[in-house]
């Protein structure tokens, strides 16, 4: 079957979605990695990715909708370049992650606080990051780069 | 097998794990490990050779293990991460709030130090 013009040259798209609950973690986990597997990737990258994954979606099952219900969480990865790009498209309360204040990380086992450390992970794993929010919905965009 | 406990010389719990410490998991552990570590005052040091990978959840856990064990005057040692494992501690500073090393005789010693 030919392929349209439009979508002859375009890299391939993962688009999932993704219900706000904890079995969301390893179906999208497992999908990633599927279609990863055709690029080779590094180790490192892969963790990276992994990483990325559950720290964002484990943070939409967590804090996105206090009032509970059943929401779907879109979710695409395309690789572009030499990094694979990642949306997360969710209709929960606002939140940028991207301009969050930074919790300090811990001097102490005493003042050590349990949370912020999965942003600070995020932040450091991804090489490039976007978010908006249009029509009641948070777009996050984060870009984890391929190289090891 | 996620965990194995055994007790070495000394009085000293050691803990082996083989699991990914990512939500799941950690989840599924959290409280049969915190229980095999903390529920004595007993030091620890916990084998992570066998953890393919942490998340921000198992470093909870993690962190929270060794201060309920701090709370009870005794120190939890980490020692066997992979590089990326490894990674990850070095992210999230976790070597400036409990000891890290390489080796079971390196925690061992830091123990004893």
């Amino acid at each position: 079957m030919p392929h349209s013009p439009a979508s002859a040259g375009a890299p391939p798209v993962l688009r999932l979605t993704l219900p706000n609950r904890a079995e969301a973690l390893e179906t999208a986990r497992g999908a990633l990695l599927e279609f990863m597997a055709a690029h080779s990737p590094p180790a490192r990258a892969v963790y990276r990715l992994e990483l990325v994954l559950e720290e964002t979606l484990m943070n939409l099952l967590w804090h996105a909708y206090p009032q509970g219900g059943e929401h779907q969480i879109a979710f695409t990865a395309q690789v572009r370049d030499a990094s694979v790009v990642l949306t997360f498209c969710d209709d929960g309360l606002p939140f940028d992650p991207l301009h969050q204040p930074v919790a300090e990380r811990p001097t102490s086992l005493e003042t050590a606080v349990p949370g912020g450390l999965g942003l600070i992970l995020t932040r450091k794993a991804v090489s490039a990051a976007s978010y908006r929010r249009e029509e009641g919905r948070n777009w996050l965009t984060l870009e984890v780069a391929l190289a090891p | 097998m996620e965990m194995t406990v055994t007790e070495l010389a000394g009085e000293v719990t050691c803990v082996r794990l083989v699991t990914r410490l990512d939500a799941q998991g950690a989840d599924r552990i959290g409280l049969r490990f915190t229980t095999a570590v903390a529920a004595q005052a007993r030091n620890a040091v916990i084998d992570l050779s066998g953890v393919s990978f942490v998340a921000s959840m198992g470093l909870r856990l993690l962190i929270s293990t060794a201060r309920a064990l701090n709370g009870k005057g005794c120190k939890m040692v980490l020692f066997g991460a992979t590089d990326l494992v490894q990674g990850v501690f070095d992210d999230a500073a976790l070597d400036q709030i409990m000891p890290i090393v390489e080796t079971e005789d390196q925690a061992l010693a830091a123990l004893a130090s």
